[in-house]
């Protein structure tokens, strides 16, 4: 069944509000069809400013499968060219971040200015005269837009505004980076990445998933946090928690934390903070002022949220993550700590040592989670199963000033990926 | 030292490396983790051989401590991405021992090849390692692996490299 050509209108109905069809993980057509609907259609995040800097400073992304320079040019601006030289479509830039002054096709030595400009042809006399380096400069991807200092980029010349695509998402990024006391995030504390056998959207709809703590990570809440913290703490996320699964207005995802507060929970209070802790605090209400430094605090102080915009860049814990579809059957996921520029170490350390504890690839959670999704790629290829629920918290959903939401374990926003996934496919 | 003692040294040493990786294939991580000294780290860098791991993330970046909640999780029942678990075979080799101002070092090449789940995976780099001769034997300050695939995606090293 899974190897019938496909038909895109098919997507109307294998997208129901409360299912989801288990072809759209394990049709090799769908994923093909995907490749060009969702990743070279909308929106793609492709970097974040902290990770250049500097003028020269640059790193490689891509866009579905389409490899791009993002790069900060000689005046300052950001710039996203596709990493193909005009000349025979070889890659000009190698490693996947560094500093250049010119980007060299090795191949014949074509060599382009970081603004892309083709800068000098090895014995161009030998082209036709109507040749002119002017109309060979690398193709720059047609769109892109920064919000908060998250790059985004679209081959889609008509995708329309970034500021709508996010709606209700880009709060959630401008609040990440408010946590800096300089405004500013730093990148350069490396990248957990891995690759598991599943489909991409596996890891999507894990990360706004607030259902599964209980089970995938009991190992973690139910023991090892249990004997570190000397207490059970699990009340944060099982069926009675406070918090909630949103379907972010733009139809992207959240699950949001934002109304336990772990250091209350513990019953810490902010005068028997460590020094490093609360010195952090002061340069925060220096440079945002009382209310909104409370406010940042509030929002992503304790755990926060989990953010998901559609359809590759997440916000868990410190880190920026971002998924790479490779294959209907392979998926790359990439998980870097963002570092508060001007915090006091201890800080940024205690931030890399939070993310090594649960994401990394011998940590005490994302393991668990891609398990998980191997399963799942394993499990469905049973035909008999032909629908995929998603119907949790539907009759208990209720409007907020962010979106629909319901509690942690249900699935609003799950709903509102698929939603956003729909939309895309059909369009 | 003569050359003597010191082949006595490198002997020493092998053997207790070796002593040590067999614990790990076999999985007796309780009795791996007794091998370690109270204050000791083992270290997994990510990314680039020489990091600094208060300001760059690690593949593993362990005190004793943490080695212990790795047990507590491993006994939970829930430890679902060793579950199956992962098999693997450590073979160590061009072994070097030295003394420094710092204590006793050794350092290897490791070859370690893992299956679960259909797949085979062949990993590769260098062990370093600080010990403290205690009477006869060993204890582990610090062990570093420098893996040459420390810088791709990665399946699953909950089964310590």
């Amino acid at each position: 069944m899974d190897n019938t050509p496909f038909e895109p209108r098919l997507i109307d109905a294998l997208v129901r509000e409360d299912r989801v069809h288990r072809r759209l993980f394990t049709d090799p057509a769908i994923f093909e069809l995907e490749i060009d609907k969702v990743f070279h259609s909308t929106w793609v995040y492709v970097g974040h400013e902290a990770e250049i800097p500097n003028a020269g400073d640059f790193r490689l992304s891509r866009i579905g499968r389409q490899p791009v320079i993002v790069v900060r040019d000689q005046a300052g601006a950001v710039r996203v060219h596709f990493n193909s030289c005009r000349h025979r479509g070889v890659t000009v830039c190698q490693d996947e971040r560094g500093h250049a002054r010119h980007f060299l096709c090795a191949y014949h030595g074509w060599t382009y200015g970081l603004d892309g400009q083709l800068a000098a042809v090895p014995y161009a006399e030998g082209h036709p005269q109507a040749f002119r380096r002017e109309d060979h400069s690398l193709y720059p991807v047609p769109r892109v837009a920064t919000h908060a200092g998250f790059i985004f980029a679209s081959v889609n010349p008509h995708v329309p505004p970034l500021a709508e695509h996010l709606g209700a998402a880009g709060q959630f990024l401008t609040d990440f980076v408010d946590l800096s006391p300089t405004g500013r995030l730093a990148m350069h504390s490396g990248v957990h990445k891995f690759r598991y056998t599943g489909n991409w959207k596996s890891q999507i709809e894990n990360s706004v998933d607030g259902y599964h703590a209980m089970a995938a990570h009991g190992s973690f809440l139910g023991y090892v946090l249990r004997e570190r913290l000397g207490r059970d703490v699990s009340g944060m996320v099982d069926g009675n928690s406070p918090t909630r699964s949103v379907a972010l207005d733009g139809d992207h995802g959240l699950l949001d934390f934002r109304m336990v507060n772990r250091t209350e929970i513990l019953g810490v209070k902010e005068a028997d903070l460590p020094q490093h802790l609360q010195t952090y605090r002061r340069q925060l209400r220096e440079r945002l002022g009382e209310a909104r430094a409370a406010e940042v605090l509030r929002r992503n102080g304790g755990d926060g949220y989990n953010l998901l915009v559609y359809p590759n860049l997440f916000l868990i814990g410190v880190q920026i993550r971002t998924i790479q579809p490779i294959g209907v059957d392979t998926t790359e996921v990439y998980c870097a700590p963002t570092l508060l520029e001007g915090a006091p170490e201890q800080i940024n350390e205690a931030r890399i040592r939070s993310h090594e504890d649960f994401y990394g690839p011998a940590s005490f959670g994302q393991p668990d989670d891609m398990e998980m999704f191997v399963r799942q790629w394993d499990g469905l290829k049973c035909e008999a199963l032909e629908w995929l629920l998603y119907d949790r918290g539907l009759e208990r959903e209720s409007a907020t000033p962010d979106g629909p939401a319901s509690q942690l374990t249900d699935e609003s926003a799950h709903r509102a990926l698929w939603r956003h996934y729909r939309r895309l496919m059909l369009a | 030292m003569s050359a003597v003692i010191d082949l006595d040294l490198r002997a020493r040493v092998e053997a207790f490396l070796i002593h040590e990786t067999a614990l790990l294939d076999e999985r007796r991580y309780p009795e791996w983790i007794e091998l370690f000294a109270p204050d000791g780290v083992y270290w997994v860098p990510a990314n680039r051989d020489d990091t600094d791991p208060r300001t760059h993330v690690s593949l593993i970046y362990d005190n004793v401590a943490r080695l212990k909640e790795r047990l507590v999780r491993a006994d939970s029942g829930m430890f679902w991405a060793q579950d199956p678990p992962t098999r693997a075979t450590r073979v160590i080799g061009n072994l070097r021992v030295g003394r420094s101002e710092e204590g006793l070092h050794a350092i290897c090449k490791l070859v370690l090849v893992t299956q679960r789940r259909g797949q085979s995976q062949l990993l590769t780099g260098t062990s370093r390692y600080a010990l403290i001769e205690t009477g006869g034997s060993f204890r582990i300050q610090a062990k570093t692996v420098l893996l040459i695939q420390n810088d791709e995606p990665q399946l699953n090293l909950t089964f310590l490299p």
